[in-house]
């Protein structure tokens, strides 16, 4: 059996890598002691698989896990005894079975949304809106990471800009998300000249290709 | 805004910066927070390394629990900030906070310094002036947190006295609760009334009530406790049973060195090994019953969800009912799906069935720890071990599938001669031997060569540490050899061993030499790229002190040694016969089968063998 479970990382959690936060999950799954199944082999590992790595310091509100078990299990039993045993910060939201043998999902992965907020106040709406527009203008927008140069700009899908309730601003960004063409949202905050230090960076959903 | 929220805000505009975020912000599964209430005695247990290291230490592990344990009062934890981390809480003017309430530490009542070894003591100044609080105990004022230490390193707490207002002597989970009723108690009195106050408890040492004065020749002439309320001596306190062992341990969010659930499964050593002074200042032997064991083994897998156990002593094997613990542990691991691990195995005590139970473990490296390789120094450090036995355990380590063993040793034993140091390649040779035999070629030698720092409270503390030159050829004739035939050696370098030797055996007026290190940017220095020996030898002249004074001087047992005023509860006298005995390659057996009267028994009023099994 394999269930899917949809869940929030906030607070200290965002500052787990991808594979802290395999982990993490491993050990509230133990401590929950709910039996999943393991891999075969010489060094048998809990089958479970986390969607789309997403940078160190990220928020999540529809962040996705797959956990695969020998027996038929109740869902909500899952969702009842790992509530008491995630640490703070991981909040499910819900739990939904799927087929065993679907393709993976960090293989299915499309593009993800993402919010980006501007932590200190003093942008000003008009002259950022211009600056996305301009961005998006742009045929090829040329970047370095890791010593590699890159093209940004196929990576965006959308931009859009727009005045939070506490009055921060607040940029929405629509990257791809496919392995090996994935834009990220502080590369974009870094092209628009705005320290990424100073934005609070949240993935709110995953596409997938059905 | 409050403190706490302007931390936040820090951390927020900081942290994508930063390496290993996680260092800084808690929130790991079992953490404690507990609301900020005015009536609470608030300690802060800060562990002057990073939290990488720090967040596994098993005492603070311990005080965590029993004070967080309490309805008035409040444990939370600071680790040392990596040097990213440190330029940016300077550069913003963000003092140094606690992990749970993000309170600068200033806010606490009490700070909590655990300094198991001397490479740490430059980081507990940066942690005190980071979080804006006087290096000097002298110059701390009524707004300032108590400073307390404890830990191995402050057996000699005399290096560091300027700087802490108060030293545990012993065991901290034994006066934990005794120091905070003594807060509370006096919540009228100021900061001098409630330090003279704690340090009327047994086991707590004042270093400003205590005067040292100084002969021409370098050595101590006299130590007085000028308030005399305590006497001369601070004898340190220790637990007589010990609780069951902390099983709700921290779980990090990120990677850290030690992830795993440590169980303590004895406290202290009856091997009485010279060199050792962990063995000597942990007396007595305190075995836990196998029950206790057993159930805080299955309760800290359920609590913690950790994949790995490790079994925690100076010498796992010499617990007397080892067997049955590793039986029950080795059915636990299998239903619950945990590995576990044993360091710290004596070569003498491989039985079969504790091999048996060994066997189909995940195979790691094994390590054995002969220390030296012939007869005569085996002899003089009390480690009598025969070439028999060891070589028979290395037969059966190999059989049983294990490919890489690593093997300790030390050299600069007090009267040690190049044909000691051939015969660790001769041993080496013939291990190498074995493995080879057995594993078809497949086996792996990885020795570490450390050099003989002569510790406090220790047979060998009068003894200078070996020079350089001797250190250097007989570190060359083993490396030469062995790298040869494609041995990995493993060595710290002369020169940490150097530094540890200077300040786990000076005085006073090593003090100055520390903060003047510190202001020239000395930190991390047990993290070899950041320890720097020129710097320290600057320290050292700046201050007219030649640090040789302190490693390389013959002591006579009649003179006052810095740490004479503390009390370890094993005499004087039977230190000096062991040195004695050593000189003449005696042996001291095993104190379980034999008390020599090494003078805990006396000191306390205590029958070791009481003491020491509650499983009966």
């Amino acid at each position: 059996m394999r269930l899917r479970i949809t869940f929030q990382k906030n607070d200290e959690i965002i500052f787990a890598s991808a594979l802290d936060l395999q982990k993490i999950w491993e050990r509230s799954l133990r401590r929950a002691k709910i039996k999943v199944k393991y891999s075969e082999g010489f060094h048998p590992q809990p089958k479970i698989q986390l969607a789309v790595p997403s940078p160190v310091g990220f928020h999540g509100s529809n962040e996705l896990i797959d956990i695969w078990f020998n027996n038929e299990i109740v869902k909500n039993d899952v969702l009842e005894k790992l509530n008491e045993n995630l640490p703070a910060g991981l909040d499910l939201v819900s739990i939904e079975e799927i087929p065993e043998n679907q393709k993976a999902l960090n293989g299915l992965a499309e593009s993800a949304e993402y919010i980006v907020t501007l932590l200190d106040g003093n942008f000003d709406f008009l002259a950022l809106q211009e600056s996305l527009n301009s961005l998006l203008d742009k045929k090829v927008i040329e970047r370095e990471r890791n010593k590699k140069r890159y093209d940004l700009r196929p990576l965006i899908i959308g931009l859009n800009l727009f005045k939070a309730e506490t009055s921060n601003l607040q940029i929405q960004m629509h990257l791809l998300a496919r392995s090996g063409a994935s834009g990220r949202p502080d590369e974009v905050i870094k092209e628009l000249g705005i320290d990424p230090a100073l934005c609070k960076f949240e993935r709110t959903l995953i596409h997938f290709n059905e | 805004m409050k403190d706490s929220e302007l931390i936040t805000s820090f951390l927020e505009r900081t942290l994508f910066n930063i390496q290993k975020p996680g260092r800084y912000v808690g929130g790991e599964f079992n953490q404690v927070k507990k609301n900020w209430k005015d009536g609470f005695t608030k300690i802060a247990l800060a562990f002057p390394d990073i939290y990488d290291i720090g967040l596994s230490n098993l005492g603070l592990t311990i005080l965590y629990d029993t004070i967080n344990k309490r309805t008035d009062a409040l444990a939370e934890r600071v680790y040392a900030p990596w040097t990213d981390m440190e330029d940016a809480l300077r550069k913003n003017r963000v003092p140094l906070f606690s992990l749970e309430s993000r309170r600068p530490l200033k806010e606490f009542d009490l700070i909590g310094f655990s300094i198991p070894y001397e490479t740490l003591n430059t980081n507990v100044l940066n942690m005190l002036d980071l979080a804006a609080i006087p290096l000097q105990s002298k110059d701390r004022s009524a707004g300032d947190p108590i400073i307390i230490a404890g830990g191995h390193a402050c057996m000699n707490p005399e290096p560091m006295h300027a700087f802490i207002d108060l030293f545990v002597i012993g065991e901290g989970e034994e006066i934990i609760n005794e120091i905070i009723d003594v807060i509370r108690t006096d919540s009228n009195s100021d900061r001098d009334q409630k330090i003279s106050a704690l340090a009327d408890l047994p086991g707590i040492y004042a270093p400003s009530h205590f005067q040292i004065s100084y002969n021409k020749d370098h050595t101590l002439s006299e130590v007085a406790n000028v308030k005399n309320k305590t006497g001369s001596q601070i004898k340190k306190r220790f637990v007589k049973i010990l609780p069951p062992p902390v099983t709700d341990f921290l779980v990090p969010n990120i990677s850290i060195i030690h992830e795993r659930a440590a169980i303590e499964v004895m406290r202290g050593c009856s091997r009485g090994c010279r060199f050792c002074q962990a063995g000597m200042i942990t007396r007595p032997v305190r075995e836990r019953p196998v029950a206790e064991v057993l159930e805080a083994v299955r309760s800290a897998v359920q609590k913690t969800g950790y994949e790995e156990v490790s079994l925690l002593s100076l010498s796992t094997s010499d617990h007397s009912r080892i067997n049955e613990i590793l039986v029950g542990i080795n059915k636990m691991s299998s239903e619950m799906q945990f590995n576990f691990s044993l360091p710290s195995l004596r070569i003498e005590s491989f039985d079969d069935q504790l091999i048996e139970t060994m066997q189909g473990k995940k195979k790691g490296n094994f390590t054995l720890a002969p220390e030296a390789a012939s007869e005569r120094i085996r002899q003089s450090i009390n480690k009598p071990i025969s070439d028999e036995d060891l070589f028979s355990t290395v037969e059966k380590i190999f059989l049983m599938g294990w490919k890489n063993l690593k093997l300790y040793f030390m050299i600069g034993f007090p009267g040690e001669e190049m044909e000691d140091v051939q015969k660790i390649i001769d041993l080496c040779l013939q291990v190498n031997k074995i493995g080879k035999d057995i594993l078809h070629g497949r086996a792996e030698i990885h020795v570490s060569i450390n050099t003989l720092i002569p510790k406090p409270h220790t047979p060998f503390q009068w003894s200078p540490m070996d020079s350089k030159e001797n250190i250097d050829s007989k570190y060359r004739l083993i490396n030469d050899t062995l790298r040869k035939i494609k041995i990995k050696v493993d060595w710290p370098g002369y020169q940490n061993s150097l530094f540890e030797a200077w300040f786990s055996r000076g005085d006073r007026r090593l003090a100055k030499v520390i903060e003047t290190a510190w202001k020239k940017g000395a930190r991390f220095d047990a993290w070899q790229d950041k320890f720097n020996y020129a710097l320290w030898l600057e320290a050292f002249s700046e201050n007219g002190i030649d640090p040789y004074l302190y490693s390389h001087r013959q002591r006579r047992t009649d003179e006052i040694l810095p740490w004479d005023h503390i009390n370890i509860g094993v005499s004087k006298k039977f230190l000096i016969d062991e040195f004695a005995k050593s000189t003449i390659y005696e042996n001291t057996s095993d104190c379980r089968f034999l008390c020599h009267g090494c003078g805990i028994q006396t000191e306390y009023g205590i029958d070791c063998a009481e003491i020491r099994m509650r499983d009966q």
